[in-house]
């Protein structure tokens, strides 16, 4: 069977086969750019990981078209040209996208997001805790923008790799960055703190672009990024320290109303509830929870009589406890740990 | 008036008027009967009687039997020869669910027993030899207690003095009532429930003073302290705070104004040695259970404390673990007993705790004599062989926010607050102790709130071992552990032991079981159908010696055997409140 497959491909010099299989893809990505990508065979980068993944999934054979990605326009010329078919890492926002007619962009398979780095003693939790302090940024980036607009006392870096440099020798107390560079970092840097920064208007979504007249290719893409689980790609991701910085697309970040929820939750409940809020023989499960907001405010106010569900009232402001639920359902779709 | 009435003792002379009377109650929906003859037979509990509890068999007039905290019988009608034929003769429901911790209390056939729930403190009066309800008070507790006594509102049962009956309430009064009727004769606020203060330890009557440790500091910040009052008027004679004001000697031992929210509560009941004059107490762990909000020594948080019972004056003082951060508090006795190695006699205290070790202080001076391991499941470290202070292993505090830390043992201890027994027959102190260990983790932030738990962790139970509950017999004077029983779960039930060359132990499954105390070979069991939580003691009426188990379950078993897939099976068990009595079946 095997010897027989070999055969084919060498005979098959189309991409596609009549059946619409993809049987070869050929990859543009950065001899020297980690995390992105990487010649290296140890560490060869999350995007080309997720590259090779998406090939297994569909069967096909991938090779890389190495390629320096440091200017935009040169590199997408080579998806253009022909030297490649697919391009991964770009960011599927419309200011990007809208200008490129020739290019059809794939599902997202991550987001990137604006996270807070800073030493763990005394780390920065939110934006607010960063006023007032020197904060590090990467010029002409969204985390640039950002600590901008606030009016912050920010230094300006021209790279990552100063950034990080200056949070090692303390020239500035925290840094903003994107969500990939400070896992990257923190994996490397033991005593740092990641905390996003809790506005997803400023998150994106990172997906892959082939050329608009390669549809099979492009609808397999897609396919590929679906059947590969959460799980296979976050194990990918988390080789480079994404799980660190949250950087899956569905975590959403906690408000301050609910980091005091998770508090009040971890002290006063987590103990039947469990930490997962799953439950224990002597508890419900919270994620669980059946009823609407207002009915879960009514139980812990009243207890469950006849169990060791007691009276919260007046012990936990009704506030709070709406605050507990909305982290609770939090709590069923990321990890809870922030 | 918080009392409500619910049964009284009828005359046996009554009129054909009050005959009528009851009857129409009865339709109305009240149920009386009538009782033996109490006042008859009612014996004044002296503080001679109470100074000399030990030698009499028929009777278990305080928590512990005796001052000297052993909770050994010198009953031995029922013995190991004839133990296989134990019936139950009796069983009495409290009508509560959840937390059942009393001792029950017997003078001359009359029972006294607490039950709990949140809203209500409930002693009953019970007919020893039959089981028949005399009278029953219920003392309405307001449900706006802190959370603490909304989680387990519990009581670990009643005091006698004279012709009094003496019990501590969830909402932090001291209150005593006519033994003969149930009738309230006197009672004192000892403390604010609203700052998380309540009573959970039988108090203990000396020389006519009725002693009081204070529960709730530890989980919900307050200052712990001892108290005394008069035991015929309830007047305050005097109070030791755990934790030392500004400026008094230890205080330095806390940063800033921590020790105003440093808890060192006093859960369990005292012992007392007469020779000394001195009553002897474990302190609670300090508060916040994160270490990092409270730097230093935390005196005297976790330590053993002997206090001149007429003024209430700190003697000495040990502290088992400074700076405590997991929750191993000092939760039960410390038995007074003469310890006799290498051919001298030392009047010491012995205390096997939740660090795992068996420890021996002197009882006049509190001068370290030495400590022994008694569990395997052991890593937080161990007590300098010197000073008996304890050394930490180091990594085993979890950070702020950081990730659990594996700890062990658990924080239910090596051993909790289910009393220690000391067989004086066997020279064995019978230790029910546990081999589990934590996942323990100190949350990102936290803040006092009065009322909430001030304790900042979260927490999860687990064993490699396959029998986590282990009854272990030690050896005081050879200082060694000579021979165990195991049982699935952890053991969080109680412990007795007889002249009868007998030890009964309680099991979360609820099972009560009757081991030899020579060799702890099981003879005898009997599913209660409920775990076993409350004390299980033994008396004797006419004659007849009989075995009294109180059950019900504690929260705790539910809640912190929950995760453990090995003792999934023990948490489905229900509770229910009892007292099932035993004798010989005839």
């Amino acid at each position: 069977m095997k010897a027989l497959r070999l055969a084919v491909v060498l005979l098959v010099i189309a991409t596609t086969s009549a059946h619409g299989e993809i049987r070869r893809i050929r990859v543009c990505a950065d001899p020297s750019n980690l995390p992105f990508s990487s010649q290296r065979t140890d560490e060869p980068g999350f995007e080309l990981e997720i590259a090779r993944a998406i090939a297994r999934a569909l069967g096909a054979e991938l090779s890389v078209h190495w390629f320096p990605t440091v200017r935009e326009v040169l590199t997408l010329r080579q998806l253009y040209d022909g030297q490649c078919d697919l391009l991964m890492g770009v960011p599927l926002t419309e200011r990007f996208t809208a200008d490129k007619p020739r290019l059809t962009f794939t599902a997202p398979y991550y987001a990137m997001r604006q996270v807070i780095v800073s030493p763990t003693l005394g780390a920065a939790r939110s934006l607010d805790d960063l006023r007032g302090k020197l904060v590090g940024v990467q010029a002409m980036t969204l985390s640039d923008q950002l600590v901008y607009e606030r009016g912050y006392n920010r230094k300006v870096y021209l790279n990552p790799a100063e950034l990080f440099t200056a949070l090692l020798d303390s020239q500035v107390h925290a840094a903003v960055m994107e969500s990939v560079f400070a896992g990257w970092f923190v994996r490397r840097n033991a005593g740092f703190h990641v905390a996003a920064i809790g506005d997803r208007q400023r998150d994106f979504e990172i997906g892959a672009a082939v050329r608009k007249t390669d549809t099979e290719l492009k609808n397999a893409v897609d396919r590929a990024i679906q059947e590969l689980s959460s799980t296979d790609l976050s194990a990918i991701t988390s080789r480079y320290g994404l799980d660190l910085a949250q950087a899956g697309p569905e975590a959403p970040p906690f408000t301050a109303e609910l980091r005091s929820a998770r508090s009040t939750y971890m002290t006063q409940c987590s103990q039947c509830h469990g930490i997962d809020a799953k439950g224990s023989p002597a508890a419900a499960s919270l994620q669980g929870f059946k009823g609407t907001e207002d009915d879960f405010l009514r139980v812990v106010q009243k207890g469950r009589p006849g169990t060791a569900m007691t009276p919260w009232k007046g012990l936990i402001s009704d506030d709070e406890i709406r605050n507990i639920a909305r982290f609770v359902k939090q709590l069923s779709t990321t990890s809870g740990r922030q | 008036m918080k009392f409500t009435t619910v049964n009284v003792t009828a005359e046996k002379d009554m009129s054909v008027l009050i005959r009528f009377v009851l009857a129409a109650l009865v339709v109305l929906g009240f149920w009386l009967t009538s009782g033996p003859a109490l006042a008859a037979e009612w014996r004044d509990v002296t503080d001679d009687r109470l100074l000399n509890a030990g030698s009499d068999g028929a009777n278990w007039l305080m928590y512990n039997r005796t001052y000297s905290g052993w909770r050994f019988s010198p009953l031995e009608q029922i013995n190991t020869g004839n133990v296989k034929k134990l019936v139950p003769k009796w069983i009495f429901a409290g009508g509560t669910l959840g937390d059942q911790q009393t001792t029950p209390i017997v003078n001359d056939g009359i029972m006294f027993t607490t039950s709990t729930a949140l809203g209500v403190n409930r002693v009953q009066a019970i007919n020893a030899a039959t089981g028949e309800l005399l009278w029953k008070r219920d003392r309405r507790i307001p449900e706006d207690v802190g959370a603490l006594v909304r989680l387990i509102p519990h009581n670990r049962g009643v005091a006698l003095s004279k012709d009094k009956v003496i019990f501590g309430t969830l909402d932090a009064y001291l209150v005593a009532l006519e033994a003969k009727t149930g009738k309230p004769v006197w009672e004192t606020k000892i403390a604010d429930y609203a700052e998380g203060y309540f009573v959970s330890q039988a108090p203990m009557v000396v020389k006519g003073k009725v002693i009081v440790g204070i529960s709730g500091p530890g989980e919900m910040g307050p200052r712990g302290f001892v108290e005394a009052f008069d035991a015929e008027t309830g007047k305050s004679l005097w109070r030791w705070y755990s934790i030392p004001a500004a400026g008094e000697p230890g205080s330095e031992t806390w940063t800033a104004d921590t020790w105003k929210i440093g808890g060192g509560a006093v859960w369990h009941a005292g012992t007392y040695d007469p020779a000394t004059n001195l009553l002897y107490f474990g302190t609670g762990n300090p508060a916040p259970w994160i270490a990092d909000m409270r730097r230093g020594d935390n005196l005297y948080t976790m330590s053993a404390v002997a206090l001149d019972l007429d003024s209430g004056k700190l003697k000495w003082y040990h502290q088992y673990l400074a700076n405590e951060p997991w929750d191993f508090d000092t939760v039960s006795e410390h038995h007074v007993i003469d310890v006799v190695r290498d051919g001298q006699t030392h009047k010491a205290v012995v205390q096997a705790n939740k660090l795992g070790y068996v420890y021996t202080l002197d009882r006049a001076t509190g001068k370290f004599l030495s400590a022994v391991p008694f569990i395997k499941s052991l890593t937080w470290g161990k007590p300098d062989p010197v000073t008996g202070k304890g050394v930490e292993n180091p990594g085993l505090r979890p950070t702020m926010g950081g990730p659990p830390v594996e700890v062990c043992p658990s924080l239910l201890g090596g051993t909790g607050w289910q009393p220690k027994v000391f067989n004086p027959k066997t020279g064995y102190m019978y230790i029910p102790a546990n081999e589990f260990c934590m996942r323990y983790a100190y949350v990102a932030d936290l803040s006092y709130k009065q009322g909430q738990l001030f304790t900042g962790v979260t927490v999860e139970h687990f064993s490699r071992a396959e029998q986590a509950g282990v009854l272990r017999a030690f050896d005081v004077n050879q200082n060694k552990v000579v021979w165990e029983w195991s049982n699935r779960t952890p053991l969080i039930s109680h412990t007795l032991s007889t002249a009868g060359d007998l030890v009964f132990q309680g099991t979360a499954e609820g099972k009560v079981v009757a081991v030899n105390a020579k060799d702890g070979q099981e003879l005898w069991s009997f599913s209660l159908g409920t775990p076993q939580s409350g004390g299980i003691i033994t008396y004797a009426v006419d004659g007849k010696q009989y075995i009294a188990v109180a059950a019900g379950g504690t929260l705790r078993s539910q809640v912190w055997f929950g995760k453990e897939p090995k003792w999934a099976e023990a948490a489905r068990v229900n509770y229910s409140d009892i007292v099932v009595v035993f004798g010989l079946s005839e």
